[in-house]
């Protein structure tokens, strides 16, 4: 084989390799995480995209979370936990979502640091928590179009990514931005610091920086109103709405223990009469 | 405690069984009373173990390995008795009964791992 044949074929692979990891970054950036879940997973075509938090608020003061929509109980978590829904599902007239919890005690809790299960409410045990959707729809019709030239951000580090314009909550900071970086729509608060919305950069999507002051992390937050929770009577103690079978279980398995120690002594019984 | 743990039972005695059975057979117990009586001995066992894991984890702060430790033994030592007393063909009914059980025990945790 001559040199030439070998150096078209590293060609070949280099080129392969090149569109492949290409090819897989692009595909990377678009990934939804989806969560580690059975019924989810068995009906993922079913299911709508959420992607939102809300914050529990069940009739009883309490948050019950399900194996599935329709499934059974895996415990309780109080009023006020902040749980992000990735996905919902329509069982009947219940909307479920999705999500993603950890045991503290005999109380579930959001995901902590350490291990963590997915379980399912009904939505209508929760109550949104107020987002950059949220802000969309009040203040839609206030956007405008970007039309500057991105000169109040060059050559600045560290601008601090916010949820939504005076959400008083930053996901981080970007550092110096490129041509990639592209402000969708702007808005104006009513103290005139101008917002700029950006939908995707390199792995961020759908946050905002502050134009005016993009390196600020103490912007002040604007008083957002948090819906007033159910709160347990005092005393109460929430009981699973899954029917209990432990008096069942306890009724089969003597059955089954009693019938197989008949089933054995008869058995011995043979030996006995086999052995004569 | 509610409907699921009736898949939790069926499955661990499932386990069991195929485990238990494996290695009697391995270790030359034969004939028909003596397979019947294994698969008996382990129905006859394994449910109430389960049953008693589940309620002790739950509502015990004792150590998952003494739990385990304390059930283990005693089913060793009922099955033991049983293989003892109504067996026909296994001449070492406590060494049979520990080995099982062992065995079962570890292929059990191998399995739940892998899983």
């Amino acid at each position: 084989m001559g040199k030439k044949p070998i150096k078209k074929i590293t060609h070949l692979i280099f080129a392969c390799a090149l569109l492949i990891s290409l090819l897989s970054g692009f595909a990377i950036a678009d990934v939804i995480w989806e969560p580690p879940d059975d019924f989810y997973m068995s009906h993922a075509n079913e299911c709508q995209y959420v992607n939102r938090s809300f914050y529990a608020n069940g009739k009883n003061g309490y948050l019950e979370i399900f194996s599935k929509p329709g499934g059974i109980s895996l415990g309780f978590s109080e009023n006020g936990e902040i749980y992000h829904v990735q996905f919902s599902y329509k069982l009947g007239d219940e909307d479920w979502g999705v999500l993603e919890y950890s045991e503290s005690g005999d109380k579930l809790v959001p995901r902590d640091d350490g291990d963590y299960k997915t379980g399912w409410i009904k939505l209508s045990d929760t109550v949104l928590k107020y987002d950059y959707l949220s802000f969309e729809e009040e203040h839609k019709l206030e956007y405008k179009p970007y039309d500057g030239d991105y000169t109040e951000l060059s050559g600045i580090k560290n601008i601090v990514i916010w949820t939504f314009p005076r959400s008083g909550e930053n996901c981080g900071t970007l550092d110096e931005i490129d041509n990639n970086f592209t402000v969708e729509s702007v808005y104006t608060d009513s103290d005139g610091l101008k917002w700029g919305y950006i939908s995707y950069y390199y792995g961020h999507k759908n946050f905002w920086v502050c134009l005016s002051d993009p390196q600020n992390f103490s912007i002040a937050a604007a008083d957002i109103e948090i819906p007033p929770m159910h709160t347990p009577d005092p005393g109460f103690v929430p009981r699973s709405s899954s029917k209990d079978m432990t008096k069942t279980i306890i009724i089969c398995i003597s059955s089954v223990v009693l019938i197989t120690a008949v089933l054995i002594v008869i058995l011995g019984k043979k030996k006995i009469k086999a052995a004569k | 405690m509610q409907i699921d743990f009736f898949m939790t039972l069926l499955i661990s005695l499932g386990l069991t069984l195929a485990f238990e059975l494996a290695f009697c057979l391995l270790f030359k117990v034969r004939g028909f009373y003596d397979i019947i009586l294994v698969i008996l001995v382990n129905v006859f066992t394994n449910p109430p173990v389960v049953f008693t894991h589940n309620i002790l984890q739950r509502s015990t702060a004792l150590p998952p390995v003494v739990i385990v430790l304390v059930l283990e033994t005693a089913v060793i030592v009922i099955e033991g008795f049983c293989y003892k007393f109504y067996a026909r063909s296994i001449k070492h009914p406590f060494w049979i009964s520990i080995g099982a059980n062992m065995f079962s025990y570890f292929a059990g945790l191998l399995t739940l791992n892998i899983i």
